[in-house]
């Protein structure tokens, strides 16, 4: 199953919820990403519910696959876009 | 029996209404009576205003009479999108969080379209907080194509569109963050222009993401596209992004054609993973665009295989932002798409944001390369037709893949890197549902973009073509 194809499943709601569940490699997938997102309410101070933490865990899962080329690109000192120019 | 006035676009109305051949009473009356027969079975609608209708009505009927005639959009009936704030209506953004929202202003683009003399119908159904693309919604329910009841009008302004294209107003204003101007101009068959970043005021809109948020109309042609921007554009100092260039006359540019221009074609990316009856549609519009004079030239863009993810790390952080206040109070009240976005916009590395708004930096330099040899740059807006409602997956060809993913994909770019880009029907599809032509070009050249879809929609008979029911 690809990334995109379980951010669909994800942001679907319910019947997506319960084939993402049905899907134990997906599971063993998440896992360490719900861990990861239970024991960041350190950081962002707030607690997700369990009922949020699966899905949750699951999208940033696939954002983060879809990152890996993002992130390896190579930006030198290119900075932020502040404004749009009409040049 | 005789065809209503209200489907005709707004160039046409506006000389009957100046030389006070018909009244807007008349018009906004054929409105109300269209929404009332149509509202159960499209749902375009959220809240429907036929008292501050009326009213706007009779005082722009006056107007008229007494010969203080505003312009082309006096006395016309729109329709806004439900997340901008209108003073004394209901505003949801499609959701319970913000309750019965009565504002005690006007956005910036609403008070425009007002002074312009436009007469409100309503607010128009959307998806919850702009946040996806097919208006599919947990607590109003679907709004639905008017081509095709059974599918979506896409999103995130699929009420505006639909309403729209089904003649239950004359324009409407909409919001596009990753394509939710044209998305729904494409999928309803309506024209849909997001403006450069920074052209239209966003003050006064519900914000998704406000470094990409865009402001713009959704008519029944591309005249009326020139109209309604030339009322809402310009600088205001509700809005720090918006711009004090000055504003073009967009109408007489319509004028001009477009002999002569350089057609680019984005061959990789805006061409891969493309419906067959939306690529060839789109290859008979270039035709046809050749045929005008136009030139198509290939051009490149690098990069653009990241802008899923740009997206995906900007839209979530600034939404999660925004919503935070709202999340720690009254989370339960969204919608179980929107909430988990924003539970997980929670997670996101502040690195991955600052790259992605590097990266957008990146995009801006590609896109300028490519303008330099070309005027415009052409492709389709959506991969796919619109799905049934309910439905998660589209065919893109020879890729099946979600529809969030499908139809941001050439989208985004735009949004991005702040780009105008308009959506114009260029065909219908066996099953009769519309298809859309994506035309964009370089920062504040609207003007251009207008001319371009201009000379195509007039040697093409699309955007004469209605959705009918039963009398």
């Amino acid at each position: 199953m690809s990334s995109l194809d379980r951010r669909g499943l994800i942001k679907a709601g319910g019947l997506g919820l319960l084939a993402l569940l049905a899907n134990s490699e997906t599971i063993a997938q998440d896992s360490p990403m719900t861990t990861t997102l239970r024991a960041m309410s350190v950081i962002t101070g707030v607690q997700v519910s369990d009922q949020w933490l699966v899905p949750s865990a699951g999208l940033v899962s696939a954002i983060m696959d879809d990152s890996k080329p993002l992130r390896s690109l190579e930006l030198g000192s290119i900075e932020p876009a502040t404004r749009f120019q009409s040049d | 029996m005789a065809e209503e006035l209200i489907v005709r676009p707004i160039a046409e109305l506006a000389p009957l209404l100046e030389k006070k051949l018909i009244s807007p009473v008349e018009l906004f009356n054929e409105a109300l009576l269209r929404i009332h027969r149509l509202q159960r079975d499209l749902n375009s609608f959220i809240t429907i205003t036929p008292e501050e209708g009326r009213r706007a009505a009779l005082r722009a009927e006056k107007e008229i009479l007494d010969r203080h005639y505003r312009g082309p959009l006096h006395g016309i009936p729109i329709s806004i999108k439900d997340l901008f704030a209108t003073r004394g209506i209901r505003t949801t953004a499609g959701s319970k969080v913000l309750g019965s929202w009565i504002p005690d202003h006007d956005a910036t683009a609403v008070a425009r379209l007002y002074e312009a003399g436009t007469v409100l119908v309503g607010k128009a159904h959307m998806h919850e907080f702009a946040y996806g693309v097919t208006s599919e919604n947990p607590h109003y329910g679907p709004a639905r194509n008017p081509w095709d009841q059974a599918r979506v009008p896409g999103g995130s302004s699929g009420g505006s569109a639909a309403a729209v294209a089904s003649s239950q107003c004359s324009a409407s204003l909409g919001s596009d963050t990753g394509g939710s101007i044209r998305i729904p101009s494409a999928a309803c068959g309506t024209v849909g222009l997001k403006p450069t970043y920074g052209r239209v005021s966003r003050y006064g809109a519900v914000p998704l993401a406000w470094s990409l948020d865009h402001v713009g109309p959704i008519t029944k042609s591309v005249e009326d596209a020139a109209i309604v921007l030339g009322a809402i554009a310009g600088p205001d100092p509700g809005d720090p992004s918006a711009s004090s260039l000055p504003v073009s006359d967009y109408r007489r540019s319509l004028l001009v054609g477009a002999s002569g221009l350089r057609l680019g074609i984005p061959k990789s990316y805006f061409f891969e993973h493309v419906d067959a009856e939306v690529r060839q549609a789109v290859e008979r519009a270039i035709r046809q665009l050749e045929t005008l004079g136009g030139v198509p030239v290939e051009v490149e863009i690098p990069a653009l295989e990241n802008c899923a993810a740009m997206d995906a790390h900007i839209t979530l952080v600034e939404a999660t932002s925004y919503h935070d206040p709202y999340l720690k109070k009254q989370a339960d009240d969204y919608g179980p798409g929107v909430r988990t976005d924003l539970e997980a916009g929670r997670f996101l590395l502040a690195t991955d944001y600052v790259k992605s708004q590097r990266a957008r930096t990146l995009l801006q330099r590609n896109f300028h390369k490519a303008f330099q040899h070309a005027d415009v740059i052409v492709s389709p807006t959506l991969p796919a037709l619109p799905p049934p409602v309910g439905e998660m997956w589209v065919q893109s060809g020879d890729l099946r893949e979600n529809v969030i993913d499908a139809f941001v994909r050439f989208n985004i770019p735009y949004d991005l890197t702040g780009l105008p880009a308009i959506s114009v029907p260029c065909g219908f599809s066996a099953m009769g549902l519309p298809i859309g032509l994506q035309i964009a070009a370089k920062a504040f050249d609207e003007a251009t973009v207008l001319r371009v879809a201009y000379a195509y929609e007039q040697s093409t008979p699309w955007h004469l073509s209605r959705p009918t029911w039963p009398q």
